[in-house]
């Protein structure tokens, strides 16, 4: 094995608290040690002099990588080097300068056996990835994104499951909470997308096979179009289940107009969100209507939300705790519907507007009914294991590793906005489709560093699918091959967590930054000094 | 003394940040950075106790909040199972603690540490307790042939599937169940190593369990069972009694 140059910084207390010089004739003596220097810091011009034209392993021991680490990657160049805090974990903490002096001993043999027991070339890879993107779903979050990444010169492709553009937008009446109408803003998107030119839209498509390439995704898609892509947006929106507000909204934009009294029947199950929709909407309706009757029906187990009790007062909107009783009856007039999706009939209206009055001893209701139901996401689960988002039970895609990184990403180059993470207002959808199609950008300029994966040992791999069911990240997939089942890690996901690396029965996957031989080695170094 | 202590690179920001604030702790613990605690490997801590540690502690994410979603959740059910084995091989089990650490709680992980060696300075030294440092040495052997044996491993490997599958009866009745199979486990383990260890010369179950401190029935029963595992094997009769040796690995 190469020789190790060790280099000491006295910096920072250290000198006053770990006798250096100590140190130094112990390591002299060290077969693994070329030659040891103390210099006066390691993290000025001075030293960088002093190491200028270094060859070889180096272990500096000195302060934290976090807030060093910069000058140290610096200062070692092309070398191998390991870094040992001397710092925050030696002489900050402890008092006894024998004590002390002996913990930095064993400190530095951690690092020198880490050093020298580290495999070679197992540096940071680059990500080179494609700067085309393929986007799942021409809702306002879609077309949002779309149009920012056109904007900024990507490829991008977009992908509709039906045949129209416009997602939610074309379901509503009003964009809630500004008011802006939909159509309007629907177009605003639109007309800004059609002047793009890297733009490719396909309707009716769908992502049917995803898997990695060397620079992001390959794509294969319903209509035959196969495509490698360096970043996927999916933009897929949510979905009504057991209610129809947005049916709703969409009749009530198509006629103008709207008739009789107005119950919105609250299912158990309600997601808060709609409620602050039909709220809001039963505002505009009472601004048109200063007459009529509106009443929610509001189960007892439902929770309203924050202000809506203030908000309904405040316009005349009445609340009634239960189901309508009875029942609807006595509905005698029909809204008109276009054929279009060959709808049935959604909002009944009445000619005469009668109801109820209070909960006991009525018959019924006779008016309109709109129904609260729940929203649940909108991505297909095959299409959700294909691109290794988790989902919640209601279909919303779960946002990972949010603590590493916030807000949007899911896996490299995956990326989830708008509706698909959870329901939120419109401007906020939009808003986040920019962020996204920025953060996408940076990425691609960034040419991202990516640690390298966890590496699985094929031969001795018995294709337990251990590593597969434990890892976070679905980094693990398991293979058929001649011999059996192997486990294959992909790279893009990995984490290099270890999970997998310790729970592996039969001792096949290798980390490579630390491995078990590196533990090993640094315990063993521990346990001799 | 000397104390092992494995900390998360996230907890290790908590153990770098008590010192930039000057918490001063005991030197006679010293970190090894894993990313995750759920890098944590049995093999990793008998490796330790071979080497001389009084004591083993483990600096991690607060549950829940672990950055690798559910890294702390096994490494806490993994450091469970080692002080199961600790309990099971004769050695105190409170010389394995824990502590969850914020990223910015260096305090509250400064008073843990601290807490935590001066227990393990009064139960005392591996090699004071009862027995000899031969027999420690023995019995680390034993445990190092227990974290790395195949059934162990796998058994270990299942927990998720098996608890998780017992989540639909009862929770807490299941793990329990499971933490006892797998105590069990441990102990027949642990067992077979110290077996295992008198068998590298061909021996007799007598022999075998005079050495061990086990029952001859024991012996007996667990020999048959390392046959049948290939992994010990009948050598010749002697004094009309079978020897028995160890099979080669591989
Ligand atoms: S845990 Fe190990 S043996 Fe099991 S599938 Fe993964 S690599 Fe293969
Ligand atoms: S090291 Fe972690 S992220 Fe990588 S494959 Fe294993 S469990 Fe998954």
């Amino acid at each position: 094995m190469e020789k190790v140059k060790i280099f000491l910084c006295k910096g920072c207390e250290i000198a006053q608290k770990i006798d250096l010089e100590k140190l130094k004739k112990h390591f002299n003596s060290n077969a693994q040690v070329e030659s040891i220097e103390i210099l006066t810091t390691l993290c000025d011009g001075a030293a960088r002099e002093h190491l200028a034209g270094v060859e070889g392993a180096l272990l500096f021991g000195a302060c934290d990588e976090r807030t060093h680490g910069v000058i140290f990657r610096e200062l070692a160049g092309s070398n191998p080097y390991q870094l040992v805090n001397l710092r925050e974990r030696c002489a900050w903490v402890h008092d006894d300068q024998t004590e002390a002096t002996a913990k930095a001993q064993r400190l530095l043999s951690m690092g020198l056996a880490e050093l020298s027991t580290r495999p070679p070339d197992q540096a940071e890879w680059d990500l080179d990835l494609l700067h085309r993107v393929l986007v799942i779903g021409a809702g306002p979050a879609g077309l949002a994104c779309v149009r920012a990444l056109a904007e900024q010169g990507c490829d991008v492709t977009l992908i509709e499951k039906t045949n129209r553009l416009g997602g939610t937008l074309r379901r509503t009446r009003t964009v809630w909470p500004s008011g802006e109408d939909s159509e309007k803003l629907l177009h605003r998107l639109y007309n800004e997308l059609q002047d793009e030119l890297h733009v490719t839209v396909y309707q009716q498509t769908e992502l049917v096979e995803l898997t990695e390439s060397l620079h992001g995704y390959r794509v294969k898609l319903s209509n035959d179009v196969e495509e490698e892509v360096g970043a996927i947006v999916v933009a897929t929106g949510i979905r009504e289940v057991g209610g129809n507000l947005f049916e709703f909204e969409y009749r009530w934009r198509d006629r103008g107009d709207f008739r009789g009294p107005l119950a919105f029947e609250v299912k158990e199950d309600v997601h808060p969100f709609l409620l602050e929709t039909a709220l809001w909407d039963a505002v505009m309706l009472r601004h048109e209507k200063p007459e009529e009757r509106i009443v929610f029906f509001v189960p007892e187990s439902v929770v309203l939300p924050e202000g809506f009790k203030e908000g309904a007062e405040k316009h005349n909107i009445e609340i009634i705790r239960g189901s309508i009783p009875g029942g609807v009856t006595g509905v005698t007039g029909v809204m008109s519907l276009r054929p279009e999706r060959k709808l049935r009939v959604i909002v009944k209206m009445p000619r005469r507007g009668t109801g109820v009055r209070g909960v006991t001893g009525v018959t019924g209701w006779r008016g309109a009914v709109v129904k609260l139901g729940k929203l649940v996401g909108n991505l297909p689960q095959e299409l959700a294991q294909a691109l290794r988002i988790p989902m919640d039970k209601d279909g919303y895609l779960v946002q990972r590793r949010f603590r590493i990184r916030p807000r949007d990403v899911v896996h490299p180059g995956i990326f989830v906005v708008g509706g698909a993470h959870a329901p939120m207002p419109m401007e906020e959808t939009i808003n986040h489709a920019f962020v996204v199609a920025a953060r996408i950008k940076a990425m691609f300029n960034a040419k991202s560093k990516r640690l390298p994966a966890a590496q699985i040992d094929e031969e001795a791999c018995i294709g337990c699918g251990y590593c597969a069911a434990v890892c976070p990240y679905g980094a693990p997939i398991l293979e058929r091959t001649d011999t059996g089942h192997k486990a294959r890690i992909s790279p893009r996901f990995c984490t290099l967590c270890g999970l997998c690396i310790a729970g592996c029965p039969v001792f096949a996957i290798f980390d490579p930054i630390k491995s078990r031989k590196t533990i090993r080695a640094q315990i063993e170094s521990w346990g001799n000094s | 003394m000397k104390i092992l202590g494995f900390t998360c690179d996230w907890a290790g920001f908590a153990l770098d940040y008590a010192g930039m604030i000057r918490q001063k702790y005991s030197a006679d613990i010293t970190f090894i950075n894993l990313r995750c605690s759920a890098r944590f490997d049995m093999v990793d801590g008998v490796q330790a106790l071979a080497n001389g540690a009084d004591g083993i502690f483990f600096a991690l994410c607060p549950l829940g909040d672990c950055h690798y979603e559910s890294g702390n959740h096994h490494a806490v059910s993994r450091i469970n199972h080692f002080k199961d084995l600790l309990q099971i091989a004769g050695l105190n089990p409170e010389r394995i603690g824990f502590a969850h650490a914020d990223t910015t709680d260096a305090v509250g992980l400064k008073n843990e540490i601290e807490s935590f060696c001066s227990k393990v300075k009064e139960i005392g030294d591996l090699s004071s307790q009862v027995f000899d440092r031969p027999e420690l040495v023995l019995r680390v052997a034993a445990m190092k042939r227990v974290v790395s044996s195949e059934p162990v491993r796998w058994t270990l490997s299942k927990e998720l599937e098996l608890v998780r599958k017992g989540n639909v009866f009862d929770e807490k009745l299941d793990a329990e169940a499971y933490a006892q199979l797998v105590r069990d486990l441990l102990r027949t383990e642990y067992h077979k190593g110290l077996i295992l260890e008198q068998l590298a010369e061909p021996r007799n179950a007598v022999e075998v369990a005079q050495a061990t401190g086990l029952s001859a029935h024991r012996v007996f029963e667990l020999i048959v069972e390392l046959e049948r595992e290939t992994r010990a094997s009948f050598d010749r009769i002697e004094h009309e009694r079978p020897l028995y040796v160890e099979v080669a690995d591989g």
